[in-house]
């Protein structure tokens, strides 16, 4: 008993971190971010919300 | 992995058009740059960044596109993104480069318009209408078009505002609006339209919880979520009725436990 009792926490926990941030999904605003570096832009662009006015794809990637 | 074949092509083919592609690694610059830059040919945007706590995802590569509000559009793989649904994302956008040569005369406003100066675009399009040459008068009549839609974009941008209510968003389209078009007649109509706006109340009030939720925005990301969800639930409260208001309230529920 002691121990369903714990594993309920458990998971329960992990639902609970899971579900803090939900991800970004049509409808949403798309939340802003700032650029440590950047290539191939504009100068003076230093974040998501300058590029207002323009249909912006965010591809998220690895070298890997 | 590294570079995506199509996102090149969905580049060289609309980025004119509006269309900005940012493709975003939280990695070392320096492997990002051996791997998409230096001797590669990728010319759509790269960026360093990590962003993995607000577009969460649980494989890669992974995309979200946002329209010109900022509005999420599309979420999924990026092979989803097809031309189809590029051109039909960005057939309402304003063009920022001129597609085509236009004659000689026009290249002071060619110039203006791709800096954005449309005022001055508009007094040199005025100018060559006059000329005595058929062909220079075409070019000065498409150019007029591609101004003409960027009032077009602003004037519906300003309708949106209105209608949900958001005068902080609808000042801040008058105010560059104007300016883009400094030195015309539309442009003074809409410095004028701001002006009157600015004496508003409501537009007081709108701006403020504007300026709160964005000083509190600024600072999520080093918060822990329960300060977070407090700090936005104050200005929710403080202001239901405006957009910004709203907003907290929204972002509220997202550090909820």
């Amino acid at each position: 008993m002691k121990l369903a009792g714990s594993v309920a926490l458990l998971l329960l926990t992990a639902v609970v971190f899971a579900g803090s941030l939900s991800a970004v999904a049509p409808g949403d605003q798309g939340p802003n971010f700032k650029f440590d570096k950047s290539w191939n832009i504009e100068d003076g662009m230093t974040e998501l919300s300058q590029f207002r006015g323009k249909v912006v794809m965010i591809e998220s990637w690895a070298t890997w | 992995m590294g570079q995506v074949p199509h996102l090149q092509a969905l580049h060289d083919k609309y980025n004119d058009k509006g269309f900005q592609i940012l493709a975003v690694s939280k990695e070392d610059a320096g492997l990002i740059e051996s791997k998409l830059i230096k001797g590669k040919s990728a010319t759509y945007g790269v960026v360093k960044a990590n962003i993995g706590s607000l577009y969460k995802t649980s494989g890669i590569p992974h995309c979200w596109v946002l329209d010109a509000e900022g509005k999420c559009i599309f979420e999924g793989h990026p092979a989803g993104v097809t031309e189809d649904k590029v051109e039909e994302w960005t057939k309402d956008l304003a063009p920022t480069k001129v597609d085509k040569e236009l004659a000689k005369e026009l290249k002071g406003g060619v110039k203006a318009f791709e800096e954005g100066d449309m005022g001055k675009a508009l007094k040199e399009v005025a100018a060559a209408k006059e000329s005595e040459d058929e062909a220079v008068k075409a070019d000065a009549e498409y150019l007029a078009g591609l101004i003409e839609k960027h009032v077009t974009v602003y004037t519906a941008k300003m309708e949106s505002a209105k209608k949900s209510g958001d005068l902080v968003k609808l000042g801040k389209t008058l105010e560059e609006a104007a300016d883009k078009f400094k030195g015309s007649e539309q442009g003074d109509k809409w410095k004028d339209e701001l002006k009157e706006l600015e004496k508003s109340d409501a537009y007081k009030d709108t701006k403020k919880a504007a300026d709160e939720l964005d000083k509190v925005r600024d600072k999520l990301e080093d918060m822990r979520p329960s300060s977070a969800r407090k700090k936005l639930e104050k200005i929710a409260e403080k202001y239901p009725d405006t957009p910004a208001g709203k907003e907290a309230a929204e972002l509220a529920k997202r550090y909820a436990e």
